[in-house]
């Protein structure tokens, strides 16, 4: 470090060249939090059509979109975002010491976390 | 007060036009409901409208913010500003990618509807139109 080994205060732009851990938290979650919602809004927006009145005694047949999130949610988002959670915090903890800005360290780490998870995903598909 | 409302504008920017695209295109992608035709426009309408705000407001809220921290003399937002200018790219390039796997285009497109197409079904013959089958 060039301020440890000289008695010159750092120049105002290096300053702080770590990103908070929070604040780089707070911004990747806001990205999951944005995601999940646009799903969420986007599909309930889709008009269905009405319900038959029979043939809806299979199981999952007659499913509407919003019975087919509350179904994603509990089977696969629980875990899913689970894991994106641990990578995240593993993830920011490398980067935000690398990166200045919490903004870029917590969209990098964002998309690094679903990238990952979606690695493990397939990994898991392919040994089974 | 200054920072506080540079910072919505950024966050505004940030987690606002990525929402507004993928509400749009999982509309755009779905096969929704639609009785009748007109229905069927006014889906399309509304899934228009939020394709079109999300990419007017990505280069928008991008240069306002500019313009307001320079107007401000705040170098920090200026700077953070300057570096969206990349990422309001890349949305923009990832947006076209979207459009190019579909054939029709993204904006414009109107879905099917259940009513069906009218049918030609009885013939009234006009002076100098072509004759009707049958005389």
């Amino acid at each position: 470090m060039e301020t440890a080994l000289s008695d010159q205060p750092a120049p105002p732009d290096r300053v702080g060249r770590r990103a908070s851990y929070g604040l780089s938290l707070l911004v990747a979650l806001g990205w999951y939090v944005t995601v999940i919602a646009a799903i969420v809004v986007g599909e309930l927006s889709i008009p269905e059509r009405p319900r038959p009145a029979d043939g809806c005694s299979m199981p999952f047949a007659c499913m509407s979109r919003a019975e087919g999130l509350q179904f994603m949610a509990v089977v696969l988002g629980v875990p899913i975002l689970g894991g994106l959670l641990i990578v995240s915090l593993l993830m920011i903890a490398l980067v935000a010491r690398k990166v200045a800005s919490p903004i870029v360290a917590g969209t990098v780490c964002a998309a690094a976390s679903v990238a990952v998870v979606m690695a493990a995903i397939a990994a898991y598909g392919g040994l089974r | 007060m200054k920072r506080v409302g540079l910072g919505l504008l950024f966050f505004a920017w940030l987690y606002g036009v990525p929402f507004l695209l993928i509400v749009g295109l999982i509309r755009r992608t779905s096969t929704p409901y639609a009785p009748t035709r007109a229905d069927a426009h006014a889906y399309a309408a509304t899934t228009d409208r939020i394709l079109t705000w999300a990419l007017i407001l990505n280069a928008a809220l991008v240069f306002a913010g500019l313009l307001l921290s320079r107007l401000t003399a705040d170098d920090a937002w200026w700077r953070r500003f300057m570096w969206s200018i990349a990422w309001m790219m890349g949305v923009y390039v990832a947006v076209s990618l979207a459009a190019a796997q579909a054939t029709a285009p993204l904006i414009g497109h109107v879905p099917d509807s259940d009513e069906p197409q009218p049918r030609i079904t009885q013939c009234i013959p006009i002076s100098g139109g072509t004759g009707c089958p049958g005389g």
